[in-house]
């Protein structure tokens, strides 16, 4: 399959800056020209990763899920339920994003039950705090 | 001319008309629309007219909401302060003329005096002696206390903008905005935001007054003197962008201005760093500013322009801005940092 995603980005970020941005004179489509190169270099890099990382997360936050079912009330059966489904096809990217969001909004009902300071469950908390610290450092 | 100016020029022609009855020969020229301002757009024109006490002319911009912005702010507010402040000693443009609904001018939008002077967003970081950018800082300072010092109730204000409960209201009212915000914008669950949420909600700081707060105080939004000798003092010509402007907590805009993610903006490394900010404006205005209070409205600040960022993002995926936006990871990573976790 050529040319390949990456290769298509990279292309259409030079088509860009080489020849559209030399003749766009006005500021604000200038200005708004050097945001959508920005967005394009920035999904050559991320893109490929985006799946991955979803599988990836979706497991961690199961983990977190199922230790968070016994110390909260009011999102356990929800997550009784998320967790007892069968994990999607991760080709299938709408399933693969819904799987992870469903996962995620969980655990913000988690967090929001367990503030200000998780003294409730000290160790979850921490494994939660964690955890949201490193999908701030990832591509999602 | 570009884009949907022959279209802006005739929607304002019509809106001029019906602010300046008996007027006549209505010219407007240089009409187009600048780069700067993310939740605005920003139209510098002039206008010519006739009256019958002879020619009439005003340089002028329109400030419009855009199809889709960063930031939902009322237009009807933003006159008001603009009008309150005619009255003050902030220096602050002239409003002229406001289409709330929109009715001449597609969006709801403001007229005012377009002043003269330059903006530089980093002018405590820039080329100035060292001594010229702290002393700018501290009119900078000076000019914030003038903010805080406005009557707001004698301006009449208070029932335009709401007046929080005093006490912890204040901080509370800010959490709810922008909590209110994210349920608005977001387009998908975001729990470090709940945990930052909760963190707040935990260390609501006491307001030791209720002032008119900017909202986004810095020197990008400030139009300075043009040209002078580089010993010369900085003189700030007017304070613009009054868009998110409230009544508050004073603390709030100095929470705003000592943001770690700004500093660049606020602050010269050994010379006026966040402790300065906070000893200056505590000796101007008598109130204490403790650390506690500053780092709760620094998260609050971090937490608003998240909220922002978020407000982006829909309106891009919605087709209704025009501006790429990322998650706001950075920004919340910053807010742990600041909550200690």
């Amino acid at each position: 399959m050529r040319p390949t995603p990456d290769e298509q980005l990279r292309g259409l970020r030079a088509v860009l800056e080489t020849t559209i941005a030399p003749e766009v004179t006005a500021p604000y489509p200038t200005d708004l020209l050097a945001t959508v190169v920005a967005a394009l270099e920035r999904l050559e890099g991320e893109w490929g990763t985006v799946a991955r990382a979803m599988r990836d997360e979706s497991a961690a936050l199961d983990g977190l899920l199922a230790d968070a079912r016994g110390v909260v009330d009011g999102a356990a059966a929800d997550i009784e339920r998320a967790l007892a489904s069968a994990p999607p096809d991760w080709l299938d990217r709408d399933a693969a994003r819904a799987h992870y969001e469903t996962r995620r909004a969980h655990l913000a009902a988690v967090v929001r039950e367990l503030a200000p300071d998780g003294a409730a469950a000290p160790d979850l908390w921490a494994g939660i705090v964690a955890h949201l610290r490193m999908h701030l450092s990832g591509p999602l | 001319m570009s884009g949907d100016a022959p279209d802006v020029e005739a929607r304002l022609r019509a809106f001029l008309a019906s602010q300046l009855p008996g007027a006549d020969g209505l010219e407007i020229t240089g009409l187009r629309r600048t780069s700067s301002g993310f939740s605005r757009e920003n139209w510098p024109f002039d206008a010519a007219w006739q009256t019958e006490r002879g020619p009439e002319s005003a340089e002028l911009i329109m400030r419009r909401d855009p199809i889709g912005s960063v930031l939902v702010t009322d237009r009807r507010e933003e006159f008001a302060v603009l009008r309150a402040l005619e009255h003050s000693a902030v220096p602050a443009p002239r409003a002229r003329w406001i289409d709330a609904d929109g009715a001449y001018l597609e969006r709801p939008a403001v007229v005012m005096d377009r002043v003269g002077g330059v903006c530089d967003w980093f002018v405590v970081n820039g080329d100035r002696p060292e001594d010229v950018r702290r002393a700018f800082a501290l009119r900078a300072l000076e000019l914030l206390v003038a903010i805080h010092a406005v009557d707001w109730r004698a301006a009449g204000l208070g029932p335009v903008l709401g007046e929080p409960p005093p006490g912890t209201g204040p901080a509370a009212a800010a959490i709810d905005k922008w909590e209110t915000e994210l349920r608005r914008e977001q387009l998908e669950p975001f729990p470090e935001l709940e945990l930052v949420l909760g963190w707040l909600r935990a260390h609501e700081p006491v307001a030791q007054a209720v002032t008119l707060v900017h909202g986004d105080f810095k020197p990008g939004n400030m139009l300075l003197a043009p040209g002078g000798a580089p010993r010369e003092p900085v003189e700030i010509v007017a304070m613009l962008d009054w868009e998110t402007a409230h009544l508050g907590d004073p603390l709030e805009d100095i929470g705003w201005i000592t943001n770690p993610l700004r500093h660049r903006e606020h602050q010269i490394p050994g010379v006026w760093e966040r402790a300065d900010i906070m000893r200056e404006y505590a000796e101007l205005t008598g109130l204490d500013v403790s650390d506690a209070d500053i780092r709760f409205w620094n998260v609050l600040a971090n937490f608003k322009l998240a909220v922002i960022v978020l407000t982006g993002v829909r309106s891009f995926v919605e087709g209704r801005g025009d501006r790429v936006f990322g998650a706001p990871n950075s920004l919340v990573a910053l807010m742990f940092d600041l909550m200690g976790i």
